[in-house]
């Protein structure tokens, strides 16, 4: 540890400037998008896969299953996100792992939404009706009728959901409920470098910026999407 | 309109219902036994171990201690904390107001600029109002609250020395001091809030100006500020509307983190300190009373949209 380098301004060594051990902030932000990245990646790629097979259970099947995988989306959606994720990730401990499974269960919801809207939807079509007719089983249509006729609303999803992920895996990680110290997250960095603020406001600057900005490309995505894929939504 | 809000009011409380049995199915699930939190590491011997779960009740079945939680819950009993000892809920009654106050406070703040802004930017719209009051909304939309929330703190509570940083006074010890504290936090909250609702409102007053009978009260000479208040805005905040009252559970989740950030001691606050000392029973009551606030608000907004919006069903 270089006490002369603790919690420098930006310089040409240090762009960033330094922390509490005289770190490379820039290093440290960069290797801190590592953790926000999979945990964003994977929780939504979870929450795409378990959200998408609610939707189409419950609005395939109809029914009882419609009652079951709704309501479950519905009483998940009765809780703020935050204080969810904080009690679970709270008592399960703090680990990549939990958090994945947290966000991905949490932001499910979204998919199963949506994906059963379409599916709906979709079922009533006249070539879902030929499929069946000509005795193809139910899998089968699932897969080559109903599937590829959802997908266009989900990719959207998918892309407004990175950022929201993004956002929760901070703040789990700003409050220590995320990856614990000494690996670098956006979220704790800011949580971290919020003591010592009155030395050094760069400390939190730099994950404050990287978050929004992350964020911020992951909704100019989404919204570029929807205005691809459906163009009835164009303003 | 009746059986509607009869069946509403129904639906709600079967869900409140179904968030209290879950927490507390949840919470009995979870690895940790009470008696070793509240005896500590060195003092747990077995047969201390066993007579703190008999004072507690916890050596009971399952399902007797659920129902008898229950039944205190529905005569308003939340039970007891591990660590203070004392009642629950006259603590939480003493820090709901002060969160409601935060939520209060911070959604007048975004309805009083976000709809005036949105306006302004959908009068000039691709002139310059519009593209700076846009560039903000996109700014702020990406910001988690409690990242504005630090920079407002390291700028206003740090750096310039404007406002004092963190901390609660009550209000009737010292208004102004109150006030002053009420600023930062009520203002980190609000940001986002208002990013939305400024959004909503551009778009939608937009797509009102656009209509036939804008065109016709331009055409038989109206001034066009009469257009656009009287005719145009009437219609164009009805999708605003059900916006506020959505974003009020998105602010309801935010003054978790901004709570922690600036000290101050609402209902979230406790949840984390009572997280962080394992008092499940504390945790068990400020879940299910954020839950029902949270349902609450949900069937408020969906009631008062059925009474503006004559177009909604209310088979």
């Amino acid at each position: 540890m270089n006490t002369a380098m603790q919690l420098q301004g930006p310089s040409w060594e240090h762009p960033f400037g330094t922390d509490e051990y005289g770190r490379d902030l820039m290093a440290r932000v960069m290797r801190g998008s590592r953790s926000s990245l999979i945990i964003a990646l994977s929780s939504v790629a979870l929450a795409t896969v378990v959200g998408i097979g609610f939707g189409i259970i419950g609005g395939y099947f109809g029914g009882f299953w419609e009652f079951v995988t709704m309501r479950t989306v519905d009483v998940l959606l009765t809780i703020p996100p935050i204080l969810l994720a904080i009690a679970v990730v709270a008592f399960l401990g703090p680990s990549r792992i939990n958090l994945i499974l947290v966000i991905g269960f949490l932001y499910m919801t979204r998919f199963a939404r949506l994906s059963f809207a379409s599916v709906v939807q979709v079922k009533q079509r006249e070539f879902v009706e030929a499929a069946r007719v000509i005795g193809a089983r139910t899998p089968h249509i699932i897969r080559t009728a109903i599937l590829p006729n959802i997908l266009a609303p989900i990719f959207v999803q998918i892309s407004l959901s990175l950022g929201f992920a993004i956002l929760l895996e901070s703040g789990l990680s700003f409050l220590g409920l995320g990856t614990p110290p000494p690996e670098p997250t956006w979220g704790n960095m800011i949580g971290v470098g919020r003591g010592f603020m009155q030395q050094s406001g760069w400390y939190v600057f730099w994950p404050a910026l990287a978050i929004s900005v992350t964020i911020l490309c992951c909704n100019m995505l989404g919204d570029g999407l929807r205005d691809a894929l459906d163009p009835r939504l164009r303003e | 309109m009746g059986a509607y809000i009869i069946r509403r009011l129904i639906q709600s409380a079967l869900l409140i219902f179904v968030i209290a049995s879950l927490v507390s199915i949840f919470i009995q699930l979870l690895p940790g036994d009470p008696a070793y939190i509240i005896l500590g590491e060195t003092n747990a011997t077995p047969e201390r171990v066993a007579a703190v779960r008999r004072e507690l009740g916890l050596d009971r079945p399952l399902l007797v201690q659920y129902a008898d939680w229950l039944s205190g819950v529905v005569r308003g009993d939340l039970g007891q904390s591990l660590t203070s000892k004392r009642p629950i809920g006259p603590d939480l009654a003493k820090r709901l107001p002060r969160t409601f106050e935060l939520i209060v406070a911070s959604m007048t703040l975004a309805v009083l600029l976000g709809i005036p802004a949105g306006i302004l930017a959908a009068k000039y719209r691709n002139r310059a109002p519009d593209v700076l009051v846009s560039l903000f909304s996109v700014i702020w939309i990406s910001t988690p609250v409690f990242v504005s929330g630090t920079l407002l703190l390291l700028v206003f509570g740090v750096k310039l020395r404007l406002l004092p940083a963190t901390g609660y006074v009550s209000f009737i010890d010292d208004p102004i001091e109150h006030l002053k504290r009420l600023v930062l936090p009520a203002t980190s909250l609000a940001l986002l809030d208002m990013a939305v609702i400024l959004r909503m409102t551009r778009s939608s007053l937009l797509e009102v100006l656009g209509e036939d009978y804008v065109r016709t009260a331009r055409a038989k000479g109206l001034a066009e500020s009469s257009v656009l208040f009287r005719h145009a805005l009437r219609n164009a905040l009805i999708p605003v509307v059900t916006i506020v009252g959505l974003q009020a559970g998105t602010l309801l989740g935010g003054t978790v983190l901004i709570e922690f950030i600036f000290n101050w001691p609402g209902v979230s606050s406790y949840l984390i300190s009572a997280i962080n000392q394992r008092d499940y029973p504390v945790v068990q009551a400020v879940v299910l009373v954020i839950a029902t606030i949270f349902v609450l608000l949900n069937l408020i907004t969906d009631l008062i949209y059925a009474v503006i919006d004559p177009r909604i069903k209310y088979a």
